[in-house]
């Protein structure tokens, strides 16, 4: 009597455990990869070459015989012409010509120019003698593309006050513009 | 008359579970943008919280372009903790065309509270988002660069 209660007991636990392992072996392949999963991610940058600008032209107003009040003339920068404003003094030709400029950089990079100054002097050379230039303008948007060879050219004008009597001379003088990508 | 007690039982508890596969995409790459490189190292580092650049040191300057943190969304078991880790502390990305290199290390790892684990939402998911930063060499070549970074999300 005794020895059948432990062969039953046996028997129990031998089902136990096949039942187990079918359990687990038809669910281990299709999820037993699941515990961690990998992923790759890029990363990228971009250097782009400097901003180089190169000067094309000066800002030339041409030659002038002065008048008795002061006389202001304006250099378009989209076409070059020379415009007086106001005043007497007359304007007997030379060159007037817009600035130029062209930045060269990274192709299609988008550029910014801006003027360094609103207004400068210039001096009479041999002398002390100065005529006021503002207003400087440039030849459309101060926001452009660089091209495909990676250029774009800026032209500047500005505008010239010429004194009552202004003293005879040749005057010359400076003025800075920045270009910059954005 | 009861006969005696030969055999007595015990009952013992066994669970087990079954998670769902982990899968992991990638929703954005690690970008850093545009620079005009300086004369000097320059590093920049995005912040995986906020996703936002900035310049550590250096006189690289920034011209804009794309920036944007690498971003994985993971799905899994509803509120099984899942972790993300990195496979790399460091790598090197190339210009494209030629053999310079760019340092990209210090990979940030973390959501929007900035945690690396976190716990499946009840649709099974959660987002984790990767920064890191860049080395500019002084006067770096020009160029588009690239590379790639591994990550491992798991449960926990």
């Amino acid at each position: 009597m005794i020895k059948k209660i432990i062969i039953n007991a046996a028997d129990k636990t031998y089902r136990s455990k096949v039942t187990l392992f079918m359990a687990c072996a038809a669910c281990s392949l299709p999820f037993s990869p699941a515990i961690a999963a990998p992923a790759s991610g890029e990363t990228r940058t971009t250097i782009n070459q400097s901003v180089v600008v190169t000067k094309n032209a000066d800002l030339f107003f041409g030659d002038f015989v002065p008048g008795g009040s002061n006389s202001v003339f304006r250099l378009n920068p989209r076409n070059g012409n020379l415009n007086q404003r106001s005043g007497d003094a007359i304007a007997i030709g030379g060159t007037p010509t817009a600035a130029s400029f062209t930045a060269s950089g990274t192709p299609l990079l988008r550029v910014r120019i801006s003027s360094g100054q609103n207004r400068i002097f210039i001096v009479r050379d041999g002398g002390t003698e100065r005529m006021r230039v503002n207003r400087f303008r440039f030849d459309g948007r101060r926001n452009r593309s660089l091209n495909a060879a990676g250029e774009v050219t800026y032209r500047v004008g500005g505008q010239l006050r010429v004194g009552p009597n202004q003293m005879p001379g040749t005057y010359r003088g400076t003025f800075a513009v920045n270009i910059d990508y954005f | 008359m009861p006969a005696p007690a030969l055999a007595d039982t015990i009952n013992s508890s066994l669970s087990a579970e079954v998670r769902q596969p982990l899968t992991v995409i990638k929703n954005s790459d690690l970008i850093f943008g545009n620079f005009v490189a300086g004369a000097a190292n320059s590093d920049f580092r995005i912040d995986a919280v906020t996703g936002i650049m900035t310049q550590l040191n250096g006189d690289a300057v920034v011209i804009g372009g794309t920036t944007s943190r690498a971003s994985f969304t993971a799905t899994g078991t509803p509120f099984a903790q899942a972790n993300i880790r990195r496979s790399q502390n460091s790598i090197n990305i190339v210009r494209v065309g030629g053999t310079e290199t760019m340092r990209v290390n210090d990979f940030w790892l973390g959501n929007r509270a900035g945690l690396r684990d976190q716990i499946l939402d009840a649709s099974g998911q959660a987002t984790y988002f990767v920064g890191g930063r860049l080395r500019i060499g002084a006067n770096q070549a020009p160029g588009n660069y690239r590379g790639s970074f591994d990550v491992t999300i798991e449960y926990f």
